[in-house]
């Protein structure tokens, strides 16, 4: 039996999570949720997810933050992070690519959407 | 912490609940898309093409249909339709549809909404149209066209919220689409003022009649030639029109003698490149356009009026304007002398090829389809005023039905 992908969602906003984490499941992924991110941080050393989705404006620790301490931990170097953000926001591109951060998608986003970069990215990587 | 916060409860109301909110994000993003598209998107039929499967995708419709009314339609006839999707339609479903449409359009928001899932079907639709959906476009209480979603997938029937999304589509769609047709009406608007304009100069004389409007269809198809831009293209043809506006500061004695003119007469003549400008010149957006009119009359060689530019000095446009001037001249009566046939005046061209015009345009020209271009302007009845839109600025696309 295919094991279940892990994917780790980390947004402050708690109905972000139950959509996100509903049209995942449903996909076959199992998902793991956190609305802090230092929390986020934790739960990704200890899961080791497949990707990351996070949010980028959070209390205590921002995505981009998230991110980029992310990239330092030998143990989640190689984690994928994809960065939600709102719209109309823009982020400094070079911020971005510093933090390994590989697709930003604009709040509001279509799950469907979403799943299906998700899918790509995921299935870019070797297993 | 894992799952603390996604926990199935109370008879799975909660994820009732978040299926509605992701549904609601996916029709949100697709608005979004959709007003963003807008702002870039000029073009109807490509707009439409691409907002069709998005919205099909969205509402889980295994057939949508875009109908638009490009023009006042008598009651027999089919607008235009854009279809996304695999369904196996003809033309016969797409009549069908569009005539209930018609007929309910008195209905504010949803035109037909019928299946046979809560009650029986209330029209009989021919097969394979199981489910039905459809919202009018309308604008100022005019109906520009209606949006149809066919046969729901994955559930039994389209609900109030693929409803609800259908109306803001067609909402959006509604102001595309108006835009679109005041843009064109002011095009019509602003190109009938003009030849208006100058056929009111040409028209002085019956020789000249139907003049400016052939030398901006010959000018502007050696433009297209040369491959320049749209814009460049509809700048040059409008060049074509208005070249010879400042005849209208001409004495009309001189204008229309027959035989030589005198050096003081022949010197009045050479004033309406000028004055042409001159009356242009305060038009701002038209700045492409005067500089063609002032330079109507040099010569590649340099010894042409007013300023005896020469070469690439001369802007493009006035040097295509002196080519198609010329051309329709020597094939057109003159109070001077009778027409040319056809070839004399293209050997007239290739002789002063270098001299009086610029040698690349006279070998574009030359090796032009010249009897498709001689067809067009006879289509040009020099007896009375030009009507309707000049193809450059009608280039519409045609839809098509597939």
């Amino acid at each position: 039996m295919k094991e279940k992908l892990k994917i780790l969602v980390v947004d402050d906003e708690v109905h972000i999570l139950h959509v996100v984490a509903l049209k995942f499941r449903n996909a076959g992924y199992e998902v793991i949720t956190s609305q802090d991110g230092r929390e986020g941080l934790e739960l990704a050393q200890v899961e080791r997810p497949a990707l990351i989705i996070t949010d980028y404006q959070m209390p205590h620790l921002s995505g981009l933050e998230l991110a980029r301490r992310i990239r330092h931990i030998p143990s989640t170097r190689e984690i994928p992070v994809l960065m939600l953000t709102a719209r109309g926001f823009s982020v400094d591109q070079a911020a971005l690519q510093a933090a390994g951060i590989e697709i930003c998608i604009e709040k509001p986003f279509g799950p469907r959407e979403l799943l299906r970069r998700v899918d790509e990215i995921l299935q870019e990587q070797p297993v | 912490m894992k799952d603390k916060i996604i926990q199935s409860d109370s008879g799975g109301e909660l994820e009732a609940l978040t299926n509605s909110l992701m549904q609601s994000y996916e029709e949100l993003a697709l608005l979004h898309r959709i007003s963003d598209r807008m702002r870039i998107n000029q073009n109807p039929v490509d707009f439409l093409n691409r907002l069709g499967p998005d919205v099909r995708e969205v509402i889980e419709a295994e057939q949508l249909l875009v109908f638009w009314c490009r023009k006042v339609l008598q009651p027999w006839e089919l607008p235009a339709v854009i279809s996304s999707g695999d369904m196996d339609l003809e033309n016969m479903h797409l009549e069908v549809i569009w005539d209930r449409c018609r007929q309910q359009v008195s209905q504010p928001n949803i035109i037909i909404n019928d299946s046979n899932v809560d009650r029986p079907y209330r029209f009989a639709w021919p097969s394979p149209i199981r489910n039905i959906v459809g919202v009018p476009i309308h604008r100022q209480k005019q109906l520009l066209g209606a949006l149809v979603g066919l046969n729901k997938t994955g559930k039994a029937d389209f609900d109030s919220i693929d409803t609800k999304l259908l109306i803001s589509v067609a909402n959006e769609i509604a102001v595309f689409l108006e835009n679109y047709r005041l843009y064109q009406d002011l095009q019509e608007l602003f190109l009938g003022s003009l030849r208006a304009l100058t056929s009111s100069v040409d028209a002085k004389d019956p020789y000249t009649c139907g003049h400016s409007e052939r030398v901006s269809l010959i000018a502007r198809s050696l433009a297209e030639q040369l491959n320049l831009d749209e814009e460049n293209v509809n700048g040059i043809y409008l060049a074509g029109l208005l070249h010879d506006v400042g005849k209208i500061g001409i004495n009309e004695a001189v204008l229309s003698k027959p035989g030589r003119l005198s050096d003081n007469e022949f010197d009045q003549i050479k004033k309406h490149p000028r004055i042409g400008a001159e009356i242009l010149r305060p038009i701002r957006q038209m700045d492409q356009v005067t500089q063609a009119v002032l330079s109507h009359h040099e010569r590649y060689d340099g010894f042409g009026y007013p300023e005896g530019l020469s070469g690439n000095h001369i802007p493009l446009a006035g040097r295509i304007i002196m080519l198609a001037d010329s051309f329709d001249a020597m094939i057109s009566n003159r109070t001077y002398r009778g027409a040319l046939p056809v070839g004399a005046a293209l050997a007239e061209i290739r002789r002063f090829s270098g001299t009086q015009f610029d040698p690349e345009l006279s070998d574009v020209f030359l090796g032009s389809d010249i009897t498709t271009l001689l067809g067009q302007l006879d289509t040009i009845n020099t007896k009375s005023f030009p009507v309707g839109v000049g193809q450059s600025f009608n280039k519409l696309f045609i839809p098509t039905l597939n």
